[in-house]
């Protein structure tokens, strides 16, 4: 995988994508093998250094996974807190995180009053707030509306270009890999059966998943 | 009624007295061991993240067994334990004893209950951040489940309260054993009405507390 690039695996339902992510920061383990991330063998790893690595790759989630009787700025402490991070400097962290995915505003609100496009926005502040070097998404846009998912891509893009972030996608959605990812794999039955690039193959431009109901369906302005 | 009132007025607050000091301990054994119980009964289930079935099968025998046992028998099969701990079988502060054992078993499975419906894409969250063990139940766990851990708290109370009324045979006292002795026994029915009319007060301001409190902790 080329790091600071945006790698999306593609596959039907069942075909081992999940699976392939979580791998990736062994919230599964292999039954054999072993896994490398950011120069480290995780699989030879000890339970405390493989925590500390954990911190250093942000993990973001179908359904966005947040706890949900904390708020917005608590949740995004969190891994702060679990990075030992001291207080002063975890609530600029919280502050600084917030306001790159826009949610300033929303700091003190629980997650209950949120949108889904809204939710997954605190979840990316909060897998960003380690400064990760490495984002794992798991399915990041299924749950959500296209005019939504297209928000939420252009963050992850934003991400990818402005900090440098490597990111790997999961996902079932064709647009979404056409949108932004770089480079893909894709899988059946657990298996990666094919591989391409954006550089040598070109990918066809997304299908248009902005504006009105009627332009995205008809491919035509009007209407209100 | 009023009369009865009057009359037994200090001995119903002795009563009361008794009561709050057995529910009181349940209570703190509940919480200071039945949690703890029922967080590692939880984890160590089928599908769990510690999942351990030897510990598990151990553990739920255990909770079982005391559930099972009637009351008053279990009283009675605890009095050697009770008399090695408190040094006498017998008094409010002898009572504390088997009211405590159920007290942790009863909330134990709570816990359980109400860990198990956090949902496991909160605890795969957790994982992925690097969250300890320890961070990973006080951080996420008893945060998501904290309205339903107070729901069992208020549930198990009243419960106590209800085992306490019988700890009159090994001379526990309280409101319940005051109503019998008092109203049933000697025929003064007022009194006994008098004694159920204060149990009653007591476990609706319980219940309203606890569900007040579980509702405003409750932001999901």
């Amino acid at each position: 995988m080329q790091p600071a690039s945006i790698h999306g695996i593609i596959g039907a339902s069942g075909a081992g994508k999940s699976t392939l992510l979580r791998l990736m920061n062994l919230l599964e383990r292999p039954d054999k093998g072993t896994v490398h991330a950011g120069g480290k063998e995780l699989t030879a790893l000890t339970e405390k250094e493989l925590r500390r690595e954990r911190q250093k790759i942000g993990m973001i989630f179908q359904h966005f996974n947040l706890v949900a009787n904390a708020t917005v700025s608590r949740n995004v402490a969190i891994p702060l807190e679990l990075a030992r991070v001291p207080k002063g400097e975890r609530q600029k962290r919280v502050a600084e995180v917030l306001e790159f995915v826009g949610l300033t505003d929303k700091a003190e609100q629980y997650p209950a009053r949120l949108s889904g496009g809204q939710r997954q926005r605190v979840a990316i502040a909060r897998a960003l707030a380690n400064s990760p070097q490495l984002l794992l998404c798991d399915e990041p846009t299924s749950a959500l509306d296209p005019v939504t998912t297209a928000d939420i891509l252009s963050v992850l893009k934003h991400i990818n270009t402005a900090l440098g972030v490597t990111i790997v996608i999961v996902t079932h959605e064709l647009d979404v890999v056409r949108s932004i990812c770089a480079e893909v794999s894709v899988m059946r039955d657990g298996i990666i059966v094919d591989a391409f690039s954006r550089e040598e193959n070109g990918f066809l431009p997304p299908s248009g998943h902005s504006g009105s109901y009627r332009e995205q369906i008809t491919g035509k302005a009007g209407g209100r | 009624m009023w009369e009865s009132m009057l009359k037994y007025q200090d001995l119903m607050w002795q009563s009361i007295g008794e009561t709050f000091v057995m529910v009181g301990i349940s209570i703190l054994a509940a919480l200071l061991v039945g949690l703890p119980l029922g967080t590692l009964l939880y984890f160590c289930r089928k599908g769990q993240l510690y999942e351990n079935r030897s510990l598990s099968l151990t553990l739920n025998s255990i909770v079982n067994v005391v559930r099972s046992f009637p009351f008053l028998l279990l009283v009675v099969a605890l009095i050697p334990v009770t008399r090695f701990l408190v040094g006498t079988a017998i008094g409010t502060l002898a009572s504390t004893v088997p009211l405590s054992v159920v007290a942790i078993a009863y909330y134990a499975r709570l816990v359980e209950q109400s860990l198990l419906e956090v949902p496991k894409g909160t605890i795969e969250a957790a994982l992925s951040m690097g969250a300890s063990k320890v961070e990973l139940i006080f951080k996420f766990l008893y945060v998501e489940a904290r309205s339903g851990l107070v729901l069992g708290l208020t549930a198990s109370t009243i419960s106590f309260i209800s085992f306490s009324t019988v700890m009159g045979v090994v001379g526990g006292g309280g409101v319940g054993d005051f109503a019998i002795r008092y109203g049933y026994q000697r025929f003064e029915t007022e009194v006994m009405a008098y004694a159920i009319v204060v149990m009653i007060a007591l476990v609706q301001l319980i219940q309203f507390t606890g569900s007040t409190a579980a509702r405003l902790l409750d932001k999901r």
